[in-house]
């Protein structure tokens, strides 16, 4: 996490990163990944070692249900998955709320100098106010925009 | 370690095709694709935010353990088909199936025996198979095998021979089978449903006219010695192919009353090395 290089008084606010748009991108994947995984798979092996062919009772060597025991390893690696999904997602959304306050302070930072530098231009041509009446104006609204900018920018 | 095998084939046949239509759908979807579109997009992100995602831990986590379950599912249904027509076709137990169980098995102490039969090449695979499973049965004594096998329950078969008169191994164990296909055999059999099913594992793939030589039992046979149960005896007898006689058994040990036939069941599949004749020979004095 850093700041990035194209963030300026012109970058648009929606450009800054989105932890609340990504966090649903994961969760509709999740959620793709189970609604395919458990009826699939995840369901009828289950069954299957309570009641049916990978159950102890159904297979027993000596003691032994390898079968029983294999149903067993890829049901945990289904739950195991899941768990690293909802891990992955707290992860995600940690790094990308801090990332969005380092761009988020970034593009503040940029348009509170480029509204000061409107400023001083202002004044510099308010000497003349007759001649760059029009300049000045121009730099009045940029500077009224920059604000709303700033605003915006603050209330993400 | 326990000697027996419980085995329910309809249940285990069911498994194996819900294991197979798993596999199709698996192999007809990529299961690693969704790992992948979160890869992509994170990348994404990555490439515009300047490297915000760095911990990839648990996305290594989530590609691993889908690797696992394809993997796993496709050998569970290779081993369980493999070992659920091993001990079908029980007569054709061969070097390969022992190979095919030992890597099934490869996880706990019967893969780890079986691995071991496989180092000592002088020993028959197979026979090796049942007398190393079942080597805790060598100091048992006769009576206390019959005691074990005469059992009512309808489940409880008991496969292999009892040979327990001069301490030769004896393979013996127990098949555990589902209700309804013992109920359908019976039927088709005309046995009743409370008879004891025999089954024998073949411990030794080669015809039942060869005889071993140096065999420990084939040398009991020729030494006079007490009568044991006959049962076993003609067991033994089909079982590694004595070339000795009814007659010549029953003027050595003397004659054995078969008036009693209990129905043996014992569904073809399963019978090895028994001719027609001998499918009635009476239990009697097995279970005594």
């Amino acid at each position: 996490m850093s700041k990035v290089e194209w963030i300026t008084w012109k970058t648009d606010p929606k450009e800054i990163i989105n932890p609340t748009e990504i966090e649903e991108t994961i969760q509709s994947n999740f959620q793709e990944y189970t609604h395919y995984m458990n009826p699939v798979i995840y369901e009828p092996l289950k069954q299957e070692i309570k009641t049916g062919g990978l159950s102890k009772d159904a297979f027993n060597v000596g003691g032994y249900s390898p079968s029983n025991d294999i149903a067993i390893d890829i049901i945990n690696k289904i739950e195991e998955i899941k768990i690293s999904y909802t891990l992955l997602l707290k992860k995600i959304r940690e790094e990308a709320i801090n990332q969005k306050e380092i761009e988020k302070r970034q593009l503040i930072s940029a348009i509170t100098e480029q509204i000061k530098r409107d400023q001083d231009n202002i004044r510099i041509l308010s000497n003349n106010r007759q001649k760059n009446e029009n300049e000045i104006l121009i730099l009045k609204n940029r500077i009224k925009r920059l604000e709303e900018k700033k605003q915006i920018t603050y209330s993400l | 370690m326990d000697n027996k095998v419980y085995i329910d084939h309809s249940k285990l046949t069911n498994s194996i095709s819900i294991l197979d239509s798993i596999n199709n759908t698996i192999n007809s979807v990529d299961l690693t694709s969704f790992y992948e579109n979160i890869e992509e997009y994170m990348k994404e992100i990555n490439y515009k935010h300047d490297e915000v995602f760095t911990n990839k831990e648990e996305l290594n986590n989530i590609y691993n353990n889908l690797n696992i379950i394809k993997r796993k599912t496709n050998s569970l249904y290779d081993s369980l088909e493999k070992t659920n027509q091993y001990f079908i076709n029980l007569e054709e137990v061969t070097e390969e199936t022992v190979n095919s169980l030992s890597d099934f098995y490869k996880e706990n102490d019967i893969g780890k025996s079986l691995k071991s039969l496989k180092t000592n090449n002088s020993i028959d695979l197979t026979k090796s198979l049942n007398m190393e499973l079942y080597s805790s049965n060598k100091e048992k004594s006769n009576q206390q095998v019959e005691k074990e096998l005469s059992t009512d329950s309808i489940d409880t078969v008991p496969i292999g021979i009892a040979i327990g008169a001069t301490g030769i191994i004896g393979s013996v164990g127990a098949v555990v089978l589902n209700e309804k296909f013992e109920k359908d055999k019976a039927k088709h059999h005309g046995r009743k449903d409370n008879t004891v099913k025999i089954y024998r594992v073949h411990s030794n793939n080669k015809s039942k006219n060869e005889t071993l030589e140096n065999d420990d039992y084939t040398k009991a046979l020729e030494s006079p010695q007490p009568y044991v149960a006959s049962r076993t005896r003609r067991e033994a007898e089909k079982y590694y192919g004595n070339d000795l006689t009814q007659e010549a058994l029953n003027s050595r040990m003397g004659k054995v009353d078969y008036s009693t036939e209990l129905q043996d069941i014992v569904p073809e599949q399963k019978e090895i090395n028994l001719d027609d004749e001998e499918e009635k020979e009476p239990l009697d004095d097995f279970y005594e």
